[in-house]
C-alpha cells in the first residue's frame, strides 16, 4: 500500500464492494448505481444511457454489442441476435409462434433449451444475454473505476422459475454474482417510492418491448408489499411493430405480387421502419413510411395515428385482462388504487395511456423516465442489500401457483400464486407398490387444472426409500421459494428418517455443468478480462493516491519551514506524483503499479510526518476540547 | 397436507423451552425475541413453532387485522433475507426459513376461514381432514341443481336462454345459503371458541363438539362455493356464445 494512503484515506478502500442494478430488457438494457442516496444510470463513454439488447456474432469469432450491432442489423440480419429475452428459459415448442419473426436461426436439435445457430456455432439464450451483461459490467467498471462483481438484475414479474433461473445463469456466465432477482414493476415502484413518504395502494403498469406486467403494491412506512401481480411474458411494443410491419408487407404484396419474404434483410428493414413510424406517432398525428424494395421500386405511405391505433388496439386490449385479474386477486376495485405508475417505453403510446386512464379512472404518473425507472429501482434494491439504503423493504410475491402432478394428470396446488416470498410448503408422499424404492415427482407452475397445460419445472426422482409395504413409507418433500422466486426442493423419508436422494432434471434449464462450461468458454477472453480488471484496480488506486496527495501536500511547506523536511524531498514526491498522473491512463497495470511503488518509496518519510502531525493535531484538539469543558 | 417449512435445526437443550444459539451456544428461550441475547445473531423460529406463536399472538379466532399486519412487518424487518445478504451462510438460512414461516403464517391468519382451518388442525393434528360436503338440508336441492346444470350444458345454445332464469334463481338461492353458512361460522361459531382458552379449563367434550361444528360448517361452505362456481361459470359462458 502506498505510504500516502496512510494518514486519512481508508474509508473508501474498506467499504463493501459496490452492487449495481441492471435492467436486462428485451430491447434495451441499462445499468445504474447508488450515488449516495440517489440512484443514477451509468452512461457509456459517449454518454448513451440505453444499451440496445442486440448482439452481433461476426464470422471471425468477434462480437459487437449494442448500438453498433443494432445499426448494422439489416446487413447482418442472420448473425445478429435481438429480443433474446423472449427465448430465455424456453423450449423450442414455446417459441414456435414467433420463430418466423426472428431473422436468426434456432437449432432443430435442441428442444428443451433453445439454441441460436450462427455459422454452425450454437449459443444458448443465457450466453447471449451474458454478452449484454458483460458490456454493462464494463461500462460500470469504466465509470466507477472499480471492479464490479455483484449485481441485482430485474426480470418481468410474470417470469416463471425457468426464466428466472436462465437470467441468473446469464449473470454467472458474465462473471456477475446475482445477489437478487427483482421484478421489474416492483423495482419501478421502489424508484418512485424513494425519498417520497408515499403511503397507499399503487398499480404499476409496465409495457416494454416484449413483456407486459401489472403489479399492485401497498406502501406503508417504507414497506413495499406486492399484493398481486399478473401479466404476459410475450406482449409488448414489439408486437405493435410486427402488426404494422405485417400490414405494410400486405400492401407491398398486393402491389408487387411478392413481399420478399426470402430476404431477411428487407423484412428487418420493414420492421425497423414500422417501429420508427410508431414512435413518430407518439407525438405527431401522422408518419411517413418510405421503403426501397429489393426490386428497385419504391413504397411510400402516410400513416395516420388513427390507423395505427386501430392496429395497436388489440394489443392494448390484451393488457387489460391481466389488470382486472390482478385487481380481483388483490380484492380491490379500480377506485381503490391511489396511484398508477407507467413503466416501459411502449407506455408512451397515447392509446396505451388513454386505456390505462379509463381502466383505473385516474391520470397515471410518468414523471420518471419510463425507460430508466426499472434500472433505478434495481439500484435502490442493490442499496438495500448492501446496507446503503436504510428503512426500506420489498415484500414480493410468486406470480404463478406451484403444484405437483397427481395420479391421472391433475395438478395439486401446494403454493398459491401471489404468496409473499420467501415461502414454502411441505408435502407427504407414499408408495403405490410393495417394496417400491423410488417415487417420481413432477413439479409444475401455472394456474390450469391439468398438468399438461402448466409449465413443467422439473421432474424429481426420490430414491433410496427403504423397501416397505405399499403406502407405509412417508416421504416428506419440502419446497422452498426464496426471495428471488427460485425454487429448491429437499426430501426425507420420515419413518426411517433417511434422506431421500433427489435427482433434479430441470425441464427447461441449463444444467450446472453446462453453465460451468459456458463460464469457461466465455473466458476464452479471460486473460483479457483479468487484464482489464487489474488495470481498473490500479487506476482506482492511483486516483486515490493522487487525491490524497493533493490534500496533504500543502503540509510539506510547513514541514520545510520548520526544518523537518528538505526541499529536494518534496521535489522528488512532486515528480513521482506527476509521473503517476501521466501513466494513470496506461493500458498496462504493471506500469501504473511500478509508478505507485515509486511514489510510495519517495513519500514514506513524508507520510510518517503527516501521520505524526495528524496525531499531534488530534491530541491538541482533544486537550482544547477538554479545556473547553472545564 | 401443507405444513410449516423450517428446516434450520437448532440444537435443543434438555429443558423444552430453551434452545442453544447456533453461533455462540448461549441458551435462548424458544419463544423469545428471535435473537441471541449474547451475540445478537438471529435464531431459527423452529419447525414446531405454530403460526400464532411465530407472530406472537394467542391462539384465538379473534384477530385485529391491523395489529397482525404490524407484527408481520416488524418481524419481516428483523428476519428478511435482504438484510443478511452479506451474512454467514448459516445466518442466511435462518433468515430465509424464518421469513418463509412468517409469510405463511401471515397468509393463513389474515383470512378468518383459513385461520379457522389452521386452528382446527392445530387442535386435532396436522392431518385432520375437513371434508367438503353439502349441508344436510340442501342435499335434494343440490342434486336437482346438478341435473339442471347437466341439461343446460347439453342443450343447444338457442335453447339455453329459456333455461337461464331457472338457473339464475338457483344461483341466488345458493349464494344466500353460502352467505348464511359463512355468517354462522364467523358470527356464531368463532366467538364461541375464544372463551374456551386453556385457562378457562373447558371440558374436553365442549371443545370437541364446537370443533366438529366448525369443521362441518367449513366443509359446507367449501362445497357451496364449488356449486356456486359451477353455476356462475355456466351462466357467464352462455353470455359469451
Ligand atoms: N416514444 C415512443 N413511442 C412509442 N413507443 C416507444 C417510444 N419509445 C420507445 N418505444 C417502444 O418501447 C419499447 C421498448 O421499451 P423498453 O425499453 O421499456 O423495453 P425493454 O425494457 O427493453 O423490454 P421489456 O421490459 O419488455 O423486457 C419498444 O417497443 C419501443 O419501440
Ligand atoms: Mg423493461
Amino acid at each position: 500500500m502506498p505510504a500516502l494512503d496512510l494518514p486519512i484515506a481508508g474509508a473508501h478502500r474498506h467499504k463493501q464492494p459496490r452492487v449495481v442494478g441492471i435492467d436486462l430488457g428485451t430491447t434495451n438494457s441499462l445499468v445504474a448505481y447508488m450515488d449516495g442516496d440517489t440512484p443514477r444510470v451509468i452512461p457509456d463513454e459517449d454518454g448513451r444511457r440505453l444499451l440496445p439488447s442486440v448482439v452481433c456474432f461476426h464470422a471471425d469469432g468477434s462480437l459487437t454489442v449494442g448500438e453498433a450491432a443494432k445499426r448494422r442489423l439489416t446487413e447482418n440480419a442472420a448473425r445478429t441476435v435481438y429480443s433474446v429475452k423472449r427465448l430465455m428459459g424456453r423450449g423450442l415448442a414455446d417459441v414456435e409462434a414467433e420463430r418466423c419473426f426472428l431473422p436468426y436461426r434456432l437449432s432443430e436439435q435442441h428442444l428443451d433449451v433453445v439454441r441460436i445457430e450462427i455459422d454452425g456455432r450454437l449459443y444458448s439464450p443465457p450466453e447471449v444475454s451474458a454478452c449484454i451483461l458483460k458490456d454493462l459490467k464494463r461500462r460500470a467498471e469504466a465509470h466507477l473505476r472499480e471492479p464490479i462483481t455483484q449485481a441485482v438484475i430485474t426480470v418481468p414479474a410474470y417470469f416463471n422459475d425457468s426464466q428466472r433461473q436462465a437470467t441468473r445463469d446469464a449473470g454467472r456466465i458474465a462473471g456477475l454474482d446475482v445477489l437478487r432477482i427483482v421484478n421489474e414493476p416492483t423495482a419501478a415502484c421502489l424508484a418512485y417510492g424513494l425519498h417520497r413518504a408515499r403511503e397507499g395502494t399503487v398499480a404499476v403498469y409496465d409495457l416494454g418491448g416484449g413483456t407486459f406486467d401489472i403489479s399492485i403494491l401497498k406502501l406503508q412506512e417504507g414497506i413495499f408489499e406486492v399484493v398481486a401481480t399478473n401479466g404476459d411474458t410475450h406482449l409488448g411494443g414489439d408486437d405493435m411493430d410486427r402488426r404494422l410491419a405485417g400490414c405494410v408487407l400486405n400492401e407491398i404484396r398486393a402491389a408487387e405480387g411478392t413481399d420478399f419474404a426470402d430476404n431477411p434483410a428487407f423484412t428487418e428493414e420493414v420492421r425497423i421502419a414500422a417501429e420508427i413510424a410508431k414512435i413518430t406517432l407518439t407525438d405527431a398525428e401522422e408518419a411517413e413510411i418510405h421503403l426501397e424494395l429489393p426490386n428497385g421500386s419504391l413504397y411510400y405511405r402516410t400513416l395516420l395515428r388513427e390507423e395505427f391505433e386501430e392496429l395497436a388496439a388489440p394489443i392494448v386490449a390484451q393488457t387489460l385482462e391481466p389488470c382486472r385479474r390482478a385487481l380481483a386477486d388483490a380484492g380491490l376495485t379500480p377506485e381503490e388504487i391511489n396511484e398508477v405508475i407507467l413503466v416501459g417505453g411502449a407506455t408512451r403510446v397515447p392509446l396505451v395511456r388513454r386505456r390505462v386512464e379509463e381502466l383505473f379512472r385516474k391520470r397515471p404518473h410518468s414523471e420518471l423516465n419510463p425507460d430508466e425507472v426499472v434500472a433505478l429501482g434495481a439500484a435502490v434494491q442493490a442499496g438495500i442489500l448492501s446496507g446503503q439504503v436504510q428503512g426500506m423493504l420489498l415484500l414480493d410475491v410468486n406470480p404463478l401457483s406451484l403444484g405437483i402432478e397427481t395420479v391421472g394428470g391433475a395438478v395439486e396446488k401446494i403454493i398459491p400464486r401471489n404468496s409473499t416470498i420467501p415461502t414454502g410448503a411441505r408435502q407427504r408422499f407414499t408408495t403405490a407398490v410393495d417394496g417400491q424404492i423410488s417415487v417420481d415427482i413432477h413439479v409444475l407452475q401455472g394456474e390450469r387444472e391439468l398438468a399438461k397445460d402448466n409449465r413443467s419445472l422439473a421432474r424429481f426422482q426420490l430414491r433410496g426409500i427403504p423397501p416397505m409395504p405399499a403406502g407405509l413409507p412417508i416421504i416428506e418433500v419440502t419446497f422452498l421459494i426464496d426471495e428471488n422466486g427460485l425454487l429448491t426442493v429437499t426430501a426425507r423419508e420420515v419413518r426411517t428418517s433417511t434422506e431421500a436422494h433427489i435427482e433434479v432434471k430441470p425441464s427447461y434449464g441449463l444444467t450446472d455443468a453446462e453453465v460451468e462450461r459456458m463460464i469457461l468458454e466465455s473466458f476464452e477472453h479471460a486473460e483479457e478480462d483479468v487484464r482489464v480488471r487489474q488495470r481498473v484496480e490500479a487506476q482506482t488506486e492511483a486516483d486515490q493516491v493522487l487525491a490524497q496527495a493533493e490534500k496533504v501536500l500543502p503540509l510539506a511547506a510547513e514541514f520545510i519551514a520548520q526544518g523537518e523536511m528538505m526541499e529536494e524531498e518534496r521535489e522528488r514526491i512532486v515528480q513521482a506524483l506527476e509521473a503517476l498522473r501521466n501513466v494513470r491512463q496506461a493500458e498496462d497495470a504493471a506500469v501504473i503499479r511500478a509508478t505507485l511503488d515509486e511514489v510510495e518509496a519517495v513519500s514514506r518519510r513524508f507520510a510518517e510526518r503527516v501521520l505524526n502531525h495528524a496525531v499531534r493535531e488530534a491530541i491538541a484538539g482533544k486537550t482544547l476540547m477538554e479545556a473547553a469543558r472545564e | 397436507m401443507m405444513d410449516v417449512v423450517t428446516e434450520a435445526k437448532a440444537v435443543r437443550v434438555p429443558s423444552r423451552r430453551m434452545w442453544r444459539c447456533w453461533a455462540c451456544a448461549e441458551e435462548v428461550a424458544a419463544t423469545g425475541e428471535g435473537t441471541c441475547p449474547r451475540c445478537g445473531k438471529i435464531q431459527p423460529l423452529g419447525a414446531e413453532t405454530d403460526y400464532f406463536t411465530a407472530l406472537g399472538l394467542p391462539r384465538r379466532m379473534a384477530i385485529d387485522r391491523a395489529d397482525l399486519e404490524r407484527r408481520w412487518h416488524a418481524l419481516s424487518r428483523r428476519f428478511h433475507p435482504d438484510f443478511y445478504r452479506t451474512g454467514e451462510p448459516r445466518e442466511r438460512i435462518v433468515a430465509l426459513e424464518n421469513t418463509a414461516l412468517l409469510n405463511r403464517a401471515y397468509r393463513a391468519l389474515r383470512d378468518p376461514i383459513a385461520r379457522a382451518e389452521y386452528l382446527v388442525r392445530l387442535e386435532e393434528g396436522a392431518g385432520t381432514e375437513i371434508p367438503s360436503q353439502p349441508p344436510q338440508e340442501l342435499f335434494e336441492e343440490i342434486l336437482e341443481i346438478q341435473e339442471l346444470l347437466m341439461d343446460y350444458r347439453a342443450a343447444a345454445p338457442d335453447e339455453r336462454d329459456a333455461r337461464r332464469p331457472q338457473l339464475e334463481a338457483r344461483r341466488q338461492e345458493i349464494r344466500r345459503e353460502y352467505e348464511r353458512v359463512e355468517r354462522y361460522l364467523t358470527q356464531d361459531l368463532f366467538p364461541r371458541w375464544d372463551p374456551l382458552s386453556p385457562e378457562a379449563a373447558p371440558s374436553p367434550t365442549e371443545k370437541a363438539v364446537l370443533l366438529a361444528e366448525i369443521k362441518e360448517a367449513i366443509g359446507n361452505r367449501a362445497y357451496l362455493r364449488r356449486v356456486l362456481n359451477g353455476l356462475e361459470e355456466a351462466l357467464s359462458a352462455s353470455g359469451v356464445d
